[in-house]
């Protein structure tokens, strides 16, 4: 204890030494990491909705017109007996029609035109969640087409596809943005942390003359560079909420609400976490640079 | 137990130390006298292993220290108390902690180290200073301030004033 309470005072000390490149890598860790947050949060966010998209995903399992009952408890039998099933809904010829009478009354003329029903019986068909990437939904799909008594089927997740591209191409940029500005941050720190070494030189001899190891001398730039990382999280993640919640605010503002709800939500306890462990890695790794081979062997 | 076996010591191809051999047992108390320049601080500076010799060997415990790893010098350095000749104070820290910093280097209770360190300053008369930075100390109290961190087997402990200051910038 009573050692830790040196390290960080000369931690502190050191920090006092270089105010200004002090703010300058506390400055550039809360931005990286800021901006890394952004993405972050972007990326969370789409993602919960891709997942509720997903859930939301039926297939439509038309069935031949005029399929005699027998031919449609058929089909239910096959489809119930499938494991990629996981629930599923009759709509009968009748209650299709209702439903497209409610969806578009400006096409009621179109459909009585026609004559007849025209619209089929059909099967909706939610999938179990396990089967549901695409390829999987294609399978199925081409599968159940081959089913007696099956005229057709249809699902639509190609704008789902697109979002996952979406999210995939959300995490190759996070990625390399939050790589390029990691490095200038670990950067930035380390010369800071070589500052206070370069100043410091003499009293670390007289701790070295007095019988402090490597370690012991050393244990106080390390210590500078973690908090460097800290700060620059916490600082990051107050940034981070700052800006959510004004976002948030304008959204919800009526006139300007999107078509749809979006349930935003920030970051959970665990990605937090998660981000001051990054910038706690940045402003380690920085410190560790600049103390790696110097005043190695000295005594 | 320090022994040295035909020690010479070089700067620049000058001798400073010709072929030096004795012994200082347990317990002894030595002086060492001589002109400036005459070699006093290269000695000392040998002894806490800051200097190798360039011939010979000097043995602490009967420990080679040109054999020791540089692990083992801090562990050296530590069973020592030198007073050198310009102080190497730490100019940014007060007496007392200056004084208290061997013992948390060697990572004593802070309970410890706080008797200690009262008991050193009282002893040099420098307990109303404690709180001072070096700088504001007269060259004298300065001086006795590293005289009263030293601590535990210090084999140094007791040499008059003047043989400390016989010690050199390193
Ligand atoms: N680091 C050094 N580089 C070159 N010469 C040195 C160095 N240290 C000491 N000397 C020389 O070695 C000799 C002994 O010096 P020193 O041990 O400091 O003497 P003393 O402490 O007895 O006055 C002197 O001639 C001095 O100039
Ligand atoms: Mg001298």
């Amino acid at each position: 204890m009573n050692r830790l309470r040196y390290f960080l005072q000369e931690a502190m000390g050191n920090i006092r030494l270089n105010r200004t490149t002090t703010v300058l890598a506390i400055g550039t860790t809360a931005f990286t990491l800021a901006c890394f947050g952004v993405f972050l949060l972007l990326y969370l966010n789409l993602r919960t909705m891709v997942g509720s998209l997903q859930d939301e995903l039926k297939a439509m399992v038309y069935l031949q017109d005029m399929l005699p009952a027998q031919g449609v408890m058929e089909v239910e039998r096959h489809l119930r007996a499938d494991r990629e099933v996981a629930s599923l809904t009759y709509v009968s010829k009748e209650k299709a029609l209702t439903e497209f009478m409610r969806a578009f009354p400006s096409e009621h003329d179109l459909l009585k035109g026609l004559g007849d029903n025209p619209l089929p019986a059909s099967f909706e068909v939610t999938l179990a969640p396990e089967y549901r990437s695409s390829d999987a939904v294609m399978r199925w799909a081409e599968r159940t087409r081959l089913t007696p008594g099956v005229a057709q089927v249809q699902y639509s997740r190609d704008w789902i596809d697109n979002l996952a591209r979406l999210l995939f191409f959300l995490e190759v940029v996070a990625l390399a943005v939050g790589t390029i500005l990691a490095a200038a941050s670990i950067t930035i720190i380390a010369n800071t942390i070589r500052l206070t070494l370069l100043a410091r030189q003499e009293e670390r001899e007289i701790m070295r003359l007095i019988g402090a190891t490597q370690t012991f001398v050393k244990a106080p730039y390390v210590l500078e560079g973690a908090l460097f990382g800290l700060v620059g999280a916490a600082l990051s993640l107050a940034l981070l909420k700052g800006g959510f919640e004004f976002m948030k605010m304008r959204l919800d503002q009526p006139g300007q609400a999107l078509g749809f709800e979006m349930a935003m939500s920030f970051f959970p306890t665990k990605v937090s976490l998660m981000l001051v462990l990054a910038g706690l890695l940045v402003g380690c790794t920085g410190s560790l640079l600049s103390l790696i081979g110097f005043e190695k062997g000295k005594l | 137990m320090i022994q040295l076996f035909h020690v010479w010591k070089f700067y620049d191809r000058r001798p400073a130390l010709c072929d030096l051999s004795f012994q200082i047992g347990k317990g002894e108390f030595v002086l060492i006298r001589g002109a400036s320049g005459a070699g006093k601080s290269t000695l000392l500076k040998l002894l806490f292993r800051a200097e190798l010799p360039d011939e010979g060997q000097v043995l602490v415990h009967e420990r080679n220290l040109a054999r020791l790893s540089l692990s083992e010098v801090p562990t050296l350095r530590r069973g020592m108390g030198v007073v050198f000749q310009d102080f190497r104070l730490l100019p940014k820290k007060t007496v007392f902690e200056n004084v208290a910093l061997p013992m948390l280097v060697q990572g004593k209770e802070a309970f410890e180290t706080r008797m200690k360190v009262a008991e050193a300053l009282n002893a040099v008369g420098l307990s109303v200073k404690r709180d001072c930075r070096p700088a504001t100390l007269s060259a004298g109290e300065q001086q006795r301030a590293p005289t009263s961190s030293t601590s535990s087997r210090q084999f140094m402990r007791g040499a008059p004033r003047w043989c400390w200051r016989a010690m050199t910038r390193t």
